[in-house]
């Protein structure tokens, strides 16, 4: 594996500190990737891949299927080690030891493989404690969470017998629970109904207005332009376009899914006459 | 205000210890009063067992007690080890991943995920079993007042670590075809190593200085054992070396263990490549409601974990089963050898008994599509023939090299197809009456919810099967024992078969009429998850 060294790491921070030209002069970046790699096989999941987000940004990473976006979130919130490249969370190297990181990220994974058999509320303490903050704290913490996010009735279900949008809702409460720097969300809408994904977002806002990152990943361009200011687009593992939502979208004259399907070079297929078959009639 | 609390590794310990046990009472609470009170008694029983045969052991003459501590030293050893693999755990704290988030170094990590494996129900007691049996039967004056403890928590340690670490091993295998397979085979084989013994237990105590006594002596998990013989016998130097040997082991397991924790944790994507399939007829070529339904059977039984792993698992088994009903039989009879190698089937009843709870995630396909019907009940119930069939014939060809019966051998072999039609028109009722969801065997760290009230059925299963299957082929073997020294002797196979397959289509036909109209109970208990 090579990893770049520190120094680059470093040397990319200072360049965004003394101002890089998209508006975050003076601040340490949230997160900083610099030439990320990841290969499975022959197959290269992450190809030389950058990212910078500021602090306090709502920052979206959008992608078609397979883009590589899952493995570049699992990389940075140190999960899956990567072959090349830096990654710094507010100023810190995440590899080669990403324990320390982890005490100032909060992480929604796309797969969630939670503790089956605790109830909701014993996940959450259950983690609280293992991150060292007090019982008490803990429980008041994961009460509000809990209620919240409208899980206080089934705070003593197993997470076993949670639905799939109960389960991103507990899941986002044990990522929030520490109060974390930065939080990375693996596509956090998907398969939530509206009214969860409304609740999600409120607590999302809650927590970006008192100086919170957050880093989604997602392929429903509506949701990304409405609730991001900053967009990186991800195809074939690398950043094909990025910048501030206002930007991309040339101040709202075109919408972000145009903008979207052009950079991963996408069209869609004219049926024609191929799908005569198809209909009532 | 303060808000962090200054939690060292005792702390995480405890913590690890409390997960555990939430986790398990959580488990027992949900599963009703009746669980809990046989878990109970299963673990008391199973504690009190060990201290009585360990503890006996004072009363006895030291071979025999030699040999009793190592038999259930290594027993104990191999079902801890590899139980889980084979009958499948439920065991959450086994998964580092569910850690993986949380900002533990690799030792925090380790110490959470040791107490957590010391203190669930089994592990806590078979501690005290060897603790409290060993002390009473093998403490005397000497260097055993220190070495008899210390061998006991010894083995403990090399027990945990040692299935943790195979518990990692397996969950990495998983990331290719040919290393699931590969553990697959491993996990059956150990499994067939252990039906074995523990079939033959009783020849191999009563005779104390058997080969597999001084087998088992050589694993490592037998060593703490060979140093509590040596300090009971006053052999200081021998014990000594054996317990510095015992710790060794026990701390190398250890170390795998959080090797493989930390491997798993930062590779943790599948790395498996996905072969390209081109060039190929789609479906095998099937172009009717049976061919496709056969065709994806057959697909999924070379394709699908869970069918490969139940294919591999039943053959060895199957085998291991008959083998050990024909040895316990002497080997003077070829006759009886040779239709023994029917017992073979008995180890495979799950393959056709339940042939709705594999890969029942995608059974709401099925029903969407008006079924499953008949036909689909047929092609699922006719792919288990396989299952049935190669563990019998390789009995047979091992029975034939044995006693050279093999004009026998042959028949008997003809005459398991139509036997194995038989239980497959068992199992359709089976499978349509009393349909289970199947645990994950894909993911060793998998939730295993589906394992819940297997034992019952099973059971219930494997005795009315039995009855069923035995009424069913009389009229095959009654008919064949009339013509045994005549031409018409090779044609009761033929004969039989389309007896079987008669009686087979019948069931058929009742079982798709039985489950119209009966899809949505069946997709709740077979695929819940398809529902939310």
């Amino acid at each position: 594996m090579k990893v770049t060294s520190h120094r680059q790491g470093s040397q990319l921070d200072r360049v965004q500190r003394n101002g890089n030209g998209d508006g975050t002069s003076g601040e340490v970046a949230a997160v900083v990737v610099n030439g990320l790699v990841k290969q499975f096989g022959d197959k290269t999941a992450v190809d030389h891949l950058d990212l910078h987000v500021p602090t306090g940004s709502w920052f979206g990473v959008v992608g078609p299927n397979g883009a590589g976006k899952t493995t570049t979130i699992r990389m940075i919130v140190g999960l899956l080690r990567p072959d090349e490249g830096t990654v710094r969370i507010c100023g810190q190297d995440v590899w080669p030891d990403p324990t320390e990181v982890k005490k100032i990220v909060g992480v929604l994974p796309d797969d969630l493989r939670l503790f089956e058999r605790l109830t909701g509320e014993e996940l959450l303490l259950y983690v609280g404690l293992l991150r060292r903050f007090e019982r008490g704290e803990v429980e008041r913490r994961s009460a509000e969470l809990l209620k919240l996010l409208g899980l206080s009735g089934a705070a003593n279900d197993l997470v076993a017998d949670y639905s799939t949008g109960m389960r991103k809702k507990v899941a986002l409460a044990a990522a929030l629970v520490h109060s974390p720097k930065v939080l990375l969300l693996d596509e956090p809408f998907e398969s939530v109904d509206p009214v969860s994904s409304k609740i999600i977002v409120d607590v999302l806002e809650h927590y970006r207005s008192g100086g919170g990152t957050i880093v989604f990943s997602s392929h429903v361009m509506d949701t990304v332009e409405r609730l991001c200011d900053q967009v990186a687009i991800v195809s074939d593992g690398r950043v094909v376009r990025t910048g501030t939502v206002a930007s991309l979208t040339d101040a709202s004259m075109v919408r972000l899914e145009d903008v979207f399907v052009d950079a991963v070079g996408g069209t869609a297929a004219n049926p024609g006459g191929s799908l005569a078959w198809l209909g009532v009639g | 205000m303060t808000t962090h609390a200054p939690t060292g590794l005792l702390g995480l310990a405890a913590l690890g210890v409390r997960l555990r046990w939430r986790l398990s009472t959580n488990r027992l609470h949900r599963r009703g009063k009746s669980t809990r009170r046989l878990v109970l008694i299963a673990a008391s029983g199973y504690t009190a067992a060990n201290i009585l045969v360990l503890g006996l052991a004072r009363y006895t003459p030291d071979d025999d007690a030699g040999a009793t501590v190592i038999l259930l030293m290594a027993s104990m050893a191999l079902g801890w080890v590899f139980g889980p693999v084979l009958i499948g755990g439920v065991d959450e704290t086994v998964d580092p991943t569910r850690l993986a988030l949380l900002p533990l170094s690799a030792a925090e990590r380790y110490v959470v995920q040791l107490a957590g494996a010391m203190s669930g129900t089994g592990p806590v007691a078979a501690s005290v079993g060897l603790l409290v049996g060993l002390s009473l039967g093998h403490i005397g004056l000497g260097i055993s007042l220190v070495v008899v403890p210390v061998a006991a928590l010894t083995a403990v340690m090399m027990m945990v670590g040692s299935a943790r670490a195979l518990a990692a091993i397996l969950a990495i295998a998983q990331r290719s075809r040919v290393g699931r397979d590969a553990a697959v085979l491993l996990a059956a084989l150990a499994g067939g190593t252990m039906f074995t013994m523990a079939q033959l237990a009783r020849d191999v105590v009563t005779v104390g200085g058997s080969w597999l006594i001084r087998v088992l002596s050589w694993l490592p998990w037998a060593w703490p054992a060979r140093a509590i013989n040596a300090a009971r016998i006053g052999e200081e130097l021998e014990a000594t070396i054996w317990i510095l040997a015992s710790i060794g082991a026990a701390a190398l397991a250890h170390l795998l263990w959080l090797r493989l924790s930390n491997y798993l944790l930062l590779h943790g994507e599948r790395s498996a490549q996905t072969r390209r399939r081109s060039g190929r007829a789609l479906l095998n070529g099937a172009s009717t409601e049976f061919g496709a339904a056969l065709s994806r059977q057959w697909i999924y039984l070379r394709r699908s974990p869970n069918s490969r792993v139940g294919f591999v698992f039943g053959t060895v088994f199957g085998i291991a089963f008959a083998m050990v009903q024909i040895v316990q039989q002497g080997d003077g009879n070829g006759a009886a050898a040779a239709f023994g190698i029917l017992l073979a089937m008995l180890a495979n009843l799950g393959a056709a008994t339940n042939v709705l709870g594999f890969d029942a995630g995608s059974l709401w396909l099925e029903v969407l599509a008006g079924g499953p019907s008949r036909v689909n009940m047929i092609a699922r119930q006719v792919i288990a023939l396989p299952n049935l069939l190669l563990p019998t014939w390789l009995s047979g060809l091992i029975v034939g090299i044995w006693t050279g019966q093999w004009t026998l051998v042959l028949l008997v072999a003809l005459l398991a197809i139509p036997v194995a039609v038989n239980v497959l028109s068992f199992g359709m009722v089976a499978s349509v009456v009393a349909p289970a969801p199947l645990p994950d065997w894909d993911n060793p760290f998998g939730n295993r919810q589906g394992n819940e009230s297997r034992t019952t059925r099973i059971a219930a299963i494997a005795i009315s099967g039995m009855v069923a299957i035995v009424v069913l082929s009389a009229p095959i073997f009654i008919a064949t024992f009339q013509v045994l020294s005549s031409a018409w002797l090779w044609l009761m196979p033929a004969l039989g078969l389309a007896y079987s397959v008669a009686i087979f289509m019948l069931v058929a036909w009742w079982a798709g009429s039985f489950l119209r109209g009966r899809e949505p109970l069946l997709i709740e208990r077979l695929a819940p998850r398809a529902l939310n």
